[in-house]
């Protein structure tokens, strides 16, 4: 049933191949305005200094900085996002959709209203940071904690966001069968629920790694910009912006690249419309 | 052997059962639209917790006071409508995921899991995805999938009913060959076909409103039905009203003559049964033999294999009583919706049966 659904869509599609003439204008502009910058960009970049400006020592620690705290907040959006997808798709509580919506706002939150919450929370006068200090004596703002804390923050959403869709679309009906042939509810969940789910897994993981490589505003609030412990390579190019322009749009050029190779790589459904 | 009473509410509904099905039997499941149906699979199956009463499935409590076996401690199976093949796992992949999820080392499940799919004659689609399969083909390895965990109850929700018209009866087939293969296995059959009902079941079970209405064997209640629903899937006309010594009374006073079964006490509740096909649609009112003659107004045709079925209406008693005719005989008519029309059935059409309590 559902084949010949997609396939009645694609005929659809094929059917309205006269696009209104009148669309054609704005929709060029569209994608000028999406083309253009990055163009403007590459011209404005100096080919021949390239590689030396993005492998100086600023850089490069900035760079693996990034990396390293995209990586452990996408692993932090899977470890806590993942069973909170599942949650929110499956368990039947009242109030499950204040939490669904809830689970959105830092989607729709400015990055630097996140990070000034993050840091009333966190910081020395915050509750939580108060009695995070008391016991551990730690402090957390301005950390490479801080800086994975502010990226998994506006990063999750996106995760959290794919997985539910696809949870609630593969519904339950297959983890009815699989629990009547005898499997447990963590057998069904590992042989069932996530194999259906994984392609969404995957576009979710991707689109919050290309989200907390991009991470600035929450960062630059809750973490500072400290080089080599907090200074991102989004930080980096603001911070290089003031002195050194052509270093600044290196590594821009150098952060476009990663996002093309994320979307071209991993090709995340969300993008081509398929969540 | 099953052993069921229970209750339970959902909402606004209650569903109240009480029956057994002997070992090895197959038992039909009828009934309308919201009589139930889903709700009692759902309790069979563990996935709904009954208010009260007890459920036994071979010797074994499911449900009782303080006893709730989990679905996936029960060893049901469950053949819905929807094949729901995982789609991540190829045929014999499906086939083995029950044995490999109760314990069964991986070589030893595809072995099993192999027999089946050739008892389905579905062998040569073992590495084939869901998706590269047709739906019946997808509906013979999902039974193989329910069967290969040898369940104690095996559970059948309206299983034929998305298949094809060719697909169809040769599951059905296959259903039957199967079952009778498996005599230790107890069948829960739900479905809309009275078909299904008569190539399958031993039993059948009539609910409406969430209460058993009619239960026998398959034979007799499908043959000489006492509820308006049965009756409709069974295709026979039925008419309720009160016995009297020439077949049934009804409310305003008509009665409907006819053949009185053995079952019959004057003045009890009863119903006058009739096939479609007896039934003669004149548009004078007829002389002569008939004695049945009452008149109503054609409230639909419709194509019912090769005739077409018009459905009547008159007063409350005779409204959805249909009437088979040849398209020729239609034609001759000139039938339309709205037209005026006298119904005639031979009282040596008519079956009369005692019928509990009213409907």
């Amino acid at each position: 049933m559902d084949r010949r659904a997609r396939r009645e869509s694609a005929d659809r599609g094929r059917a309205s191949t006269a696009v209104p003439v009148l669309l054609w204008l704005p929709a060029c502009l569209a994608l000028a305005l999406v083309v253009l910058p990055i163009v403007g960009l590459v011209t404005r970049t100096d080919l021949r200094r390239f590689p030396e400006l993005v492998t100086s020592p600023s850089a490069l620690a900035a760079l693996e900085l990034s990396l390293r705290t995209a990586v452990a907040s996408t692993v932090l959006c899977l470890l806590l996002g993942g069973p909170l997808a599942v949650v929110l798709a499956r368990a039947h509580v009242p109030g499950i959709r204040v939490l669904r919506a809830i689970v959105l706002l830092p989607l729709v939150l400015p990055p630097v209203v996140g990070g000034l919450a993050l840091l009333y929370l966190l910081g020395r006068n915050g509750f939580a940071g108060q009695f995070v200090d008391f016991l551990f004596g730690v402090r957390v703002p301005f950390t490479t904690v801080a800086v994975v804390i502010a990226q998994t923050f506006v990063a999750m959403p996106f995760l959290v966001v794919a997985l539910e869709g696809a949870l609630r679309t593969a519904g339950e009906r297959y983890e009815t069968v699989a629990a009547t042939l005898g499997a447990r509810p963590w057998t069904v969940f590992r042989r069932v629920t996530v194999p259906l789910v994984l392609p969404a897994l995957g576009s979710g993981l991707v689109l919050s790694f290309a989200r907390a490589l991009g991470e600035f505003g929450a960062t630059i609030t809750f973490a500072g910009s400290l080089e080599g412990v907090t200074r991102t390579l989004p930080l980096e190019v603001y911070t290089r912006n003031e002195t050194d322009v052509d270093g600044a749009v290196a590594l821009s050029l150098l952060l476009v690249v990663v996002a093309i190779v994320v979307i071209a790589v991993a090709r995340p459904r969300a993008v081509e419309g398929r969540l | 052997m099953i052993d069921v009473e229970v209750t339970v509410s959902r909402g606004d509904f209650r569903l109240a059962v009480e029956f057994a099905a002997a070992p090895g039997e197959v038992l039909a499941v009828l009934g309308p639209n919201g009589a139930g149906k889903s709700t009692l699979l759902d309790v069979l199956a563990g996935l709904l917790r009954p208010d009260t009463g007890r459920l036994a499935v071979a010797g074994r409590t499911l449900s009782d006071r303080g006893v709730h076996v989990p679905p996936h401690r029960r060893g049901v199976g469950l053949l819905s409508q929807d094949p729901l093949l995982f789609p991540h796992l190829t045929a014999l992949g499906n086939v083995a995921f029950g044995p490999r999820a109760l314990g069964v080392g991986r070589r030893a499940a595809e072995e099993r899991a192999r027999a089946w799919l050739s008892e389905v004659d579905a062998a040569d689609l073992a590495d084939r995805r869901p998706r590269a399969l047709s739906g019946g083909q997808q509906q013979r390895v999902a039974l193989a999938r329910a069967l290969a965990t040898d369940p104690a109850l095996l559970l059948l929700d309206e299983p034929f009913a998305a298949l094809d018209v060719y697909a169809a009866p040769a599951l059905r087939g296959l259903v039957r060959r199967v079952l009778r293969a498996s005599t230790d296995t107890q069948v829960v059959l739900v479905t809309h076909d009275p078909l299904d009902a008569l190539v399958l079941a031993d039993r059948v079970l009539v609910l409406d409103r969430g209460r058993i209405v009619e239960q026998g064997p398959t034979k007799t209640v499908l043959s000489a039905p006492r509820t308006p629903f049965t009756a409709r899937i069974a295709g026979l006309d039925l008419i309720a009203g009160v016995a009297c010594p020439a077949g049934v009374r009804v409310a305003d006073g008509t009665v409907v003559s006819g053949v009185r079964g053995a079952d019959v006490t004057e003045g009890e509740p009863a119903v006058a049964v009739f096939r479609p096909a007896a039934v003669a649609i004149h548009l004078e009112r007829p002389q002569g033999s008939p004695r049945n003659v009452f008149a109503a107004t054609v409230a639909a045709l419709e194509p019912h294999g090769d005739v077409i079925r018009v459905r009547t209406a008159g007063p409350d008693w005779l409204t959805g009583v249909t009437a088979d005719l040849t398209a020729a005989a239609v034609a001759d008519l000139g039938l339309t919706p709205g037209d005026e029309v006298f119904l005639a059935v031979k009282a040596a059409e008519v079956d009369v049966h005692g019928v509990a309590g009213t409907m």
